[in-house]
């Protein structure tokens, strides 16, 4: 926050328009819309308040940014959460995200239209691409000045030097007859002074995205829609774990209880706001047994296809330096020799050296000498990665656990299966990324079979008896609870959802401003 | 105190932040003499396993010691990463019940103790179990698939301790933690192939040096 601004606080019996749950992509955007328009707006975030400069690249110790509440994974693709689990925080998981920012494909919008499987959303991109513009400008997307698969897109921001990972990729696709560029991130690339938050430093090529910003280049929350709504008059609270939400007689919220420090508080408030996430928003409406009329909260939770292709070049690669995943190609959005409905995305990777160590470990069963060797390999590697669509299936889903956490609150179990047309996605990359790898004489080729992010469990739709939330992000069931975060997803679509997620959020906002 | 002599030379860059440079140092330190979490017989088979599973001596330079054993033992009773496999108990529990699952079935198979073993039947235990043909079904022991889903568990924290530790990433040339100091938050101006900066360190060990040899 800028130091010169005092952040209003608010009694506990104050009766404020709104409580948010979670800082993050969902929620932040939200709290600076409503404050802005004159709401009274109080944020309330598990996690502490980290300051950029105090960001560490060592990546054990960066885990400090995930959600750290224990996760049971199950089903026959259990997700390895770690470095893709929620993050904690203000700023929520944005302090640990990759900035990848894509836009999402007009056609992921009604894939059930256009193949017969899948949800539709409720509206098109058109209804959404106001917002992701209003999105890209406040927080700062950096992309090429032509991009190949949408020519009329701008972006304010030149791109970052190309890393290693970066160069081999275009020469990868050069061989295979793909275009390339530079994709989309969510980084500033010159030094600028952003309102509310102070300077923010052009991106220095650290390489460690995904370890916390230590400059402020990165756009996340915690540097632009943050500081917004303070100067607005919200009030941030870290380290308040909401868990208890209260009802009047006839069923409509009237206020939160959290624990800070080891002792509960209550907040009075007109609209409650869930921006919690995936695992976390369903949990507490599971725990507190709400907005559930349609059976759907924590039904059809989604990943993306993540699959990774990893080669080792002759030259001195160093993974660990530049923006890590800096090229795209769109061009497998709806591949013609598909068996598969929908599509992927294919970005260049970097990586850190315990996240890429971590990922050969798990997915390699070679040990001794070999493991060594593997290992040593590091600063000879380069990545590709895959983000494609997931279909919505009835088996994962997110449930109480019979186990307790410290609060006394059951744990999540993620169930995560792959279905016939994620297996297919990922074959279908997995052969072509390493056949665009062998093209530029890559060895060592290493299929890492991954599913990466949260999406669904409360849907958005039109019908009440199948949706936890209209294509507001209302609660059907309770008119004074909303939920802005990927948990109201239909479908998964290929991008990376943090872009979505905040122009959901503004326009969630607009709603609330609106009802 | 007189610094360890195996100090690796990137904890003095200034292009290491003081958090940075403190969390690397203190992995450095002497381990303890005691098992935090572990109990002695579970902590010895771990010992035993390591080597056998990843052997440091590939990587690192003769006469530096990474008490890995100690490090993962202490890690257990940490914070962790946020997540287990449901078919798991919690991450302390499990390790107990799989480093035992394996020193029973060593037993049973051949008559004497895990550390006992030789090296190659170690391993021939640790295949056996990453390829899902080892395990106890009875209580205070893992299952064929549990033990199948904690050698991932197994593998990735090794990996982590390993490529976490200064003196490795100073032996492969690994200059991650160097993304810049505290008053000048250098960053990298180089960022493509073949274009190692004066302050990353190049490779020592013998198995990473083959891009190095190129410069």
């Amino acid at each position: 926050m800028n130091s010169t601004t005092v952040m209003k606080t608010f009694g506990e019996t104050d009766i404020v328009d709104a409580v948010i749950i979670g800082s993050g992509a969902g929620g932040a955007p939200l709290a600076a819309e409503l404050a802005r328009n004159g709401k009274t707006v109080v944020v309330l975030e598990a996690g502490p308040a980290f300051t950029a400069m105090g960001h560490t690249p060592d990546e054990i110790a960066a885990r400090e940014l995930y959600w750290l509440h224990e996760r049971l994974s199950a089903g026959t693709n259990p997700q390895a959460f770690g470095g893709n689990n929620s993050g904690t925080g203000l700023g929520g998981s944005l302090l640990h995200y990759g900035a990848f920012m894509p836009r999402m494909d007009a056609r992921d919008f009604h894939l059930h239209t256009e193949t017969g499987k899948g949800v539709d959303w409720p509206f098109g991109l058109d209804e959404l691409l106001p917002y992701i513009e209003r999105v890209e400008s406040f927080i700062g997307v950096s992309g090429p000045a032509s991009y190949p698969w949408d020519p009329t897109r701008r972006y304010a921001y030149p791109p970052p030097p190309a890393n290693s990972a970066a160069l081999k990729m275009r020469e990868a696709c050069d061989a295979l007859g793909l275009r390339h560029a530079d994709g989309p991130a969510a980084l500033i690339t010159r030094k600028i002074e952003q309102p509310h938050f102070g300077t923010r430093h052009g991106c220095a090529n650290c390489g460690a995205c995904h370890q916390g910003c230590r400059n402020s280049a990165k756009s996340g929350a915690d540097n632009t829609w943050l500081p917004m709504a303070v100067a607005h008059g919200a009030e941030l609270r870290p380290g308040c774990f909401a868990h208890t939400i209260e009802r009047d007689t006839s069923g409509r919220v009237t206020g939160v209880v959290y624990r800070q420090n080891g002792v509960e508080h209550r907040q009075k408030c007109a609209t409650l706001v869930l921006a919690a996430g995936a695992v976390e928003t369903p949990r507490l409406l599971l725990t507190n047994g709400l907005a559930n009329s349609s059976g759907q909260v924590g039904q059809n939770y989604m990943t993306h296809v993540s699959t990774q292709v990893w080669g080792e070049f002759d030259e001195d690669i160093r993974p660990n330096r530049g923006y890590p995943s800096l090229t795209i190609t769109e061009d497998m959005m709806r591949p013609k020799d598909a068996d598969f409905v929908g599509g992927y995305l294919i970005q260049s990777l970097g990586m850190m050296p315990a996240t890429w160590g971590q990922n050969l470990a798990r997915s390699t069963t070679t040990r001794g000498p070999a493991f060594a060797r593997a290992l040593a390999g590091y600063n000879r590697s380069a990545g590709m990665g895959i983000n494609g669509e997931c279909l919505p299936r009835p088996e994962n889903r997110v449930t109480l656990s019979n186990e307790k956490d410290a609060f006394g609150i059951p744990k999540p179990l993620i169930e995560h299966s792959y279905g016939p047309n994620e297996w297919a996605m990922h074959n279908h990359a997995a052969n072509l990324l390493s056949r665009m790898w062998e093209a530029i004489g890559a060895k060592d080729i290493r299929v890492i079979d991954r599913a990466a992010h949260m999406i669904g469990t409360c849907r958005m739709g039109t019908d009440a008896g199948s949706n936890v939330v209209n294509p507001k992000g209302r609660s059907f069931d309770i008119d004074n609870l909303w939920i802005s975060d990927h948990s109201i997803f239909p479908s998964a679509a290929a991008a990376n959802p943090a872009l979505a997620i905040m122009a959901l959020s503004l326009r969630t906002a607009d709603a609330m401003l609106k009802a | 105190m007189s610094p360890p002599p195996d100090r690796p030379e990137i904890l003095d860059s200034d292009h290491l932040s003081a958090r940075t440079r403190a969390i690397l140092t203190s992995r450095l330190s002497a381990p303890e003499t005691q098992p935090r979490t572990l109990s002695l017989q579970a902590y010895a088979v771990l010992d035993a396993l390591l080597p056998v599973l990843l052997p440091l001596d590939e990587i690192l330079p003769p006469g530096t010691y990474i008490n890995m054993t100690a490090r993962i033992d202490a890690a257990l009773s940490g914070p962790r990463d946020g997540w287990r496999f449901a078919n798991l108990p919690p991450d302390a529990e499990a390790w107990e019940a799989a480093l035992l699952t394996l020193d029973d079935v060593a037993a049973e198979q051949h008559g004497i103790r895990f550390i006992h073993l030789a090296p190659e039947l170690r391993g021939t235990l640790l295949d056996a179990m990453m390829t899902g043909q080892l395990g106890l079904d009875r209580d205070g022991r893992l299952s064929i698939p549990q033990m199948a889903r904690w050698a991932g568990d197994l593998r990735g924290e090794v990996a982590d301790c390993v490529m976490s530790d200064p003196r490795v990433q100073q032996a492969l040339g690994i200059s991650s933690s160097l993304t810049g100091g505290d008053t000048v938050f250098q960053g990298f101006t180089e960022v493509g192939p073949n274009s190692r900066e004066d302050f990353e360190p190049k490779a020592t060990a013998p198995l990473a040096q083959m891009a190095d040899s190129r410069e």
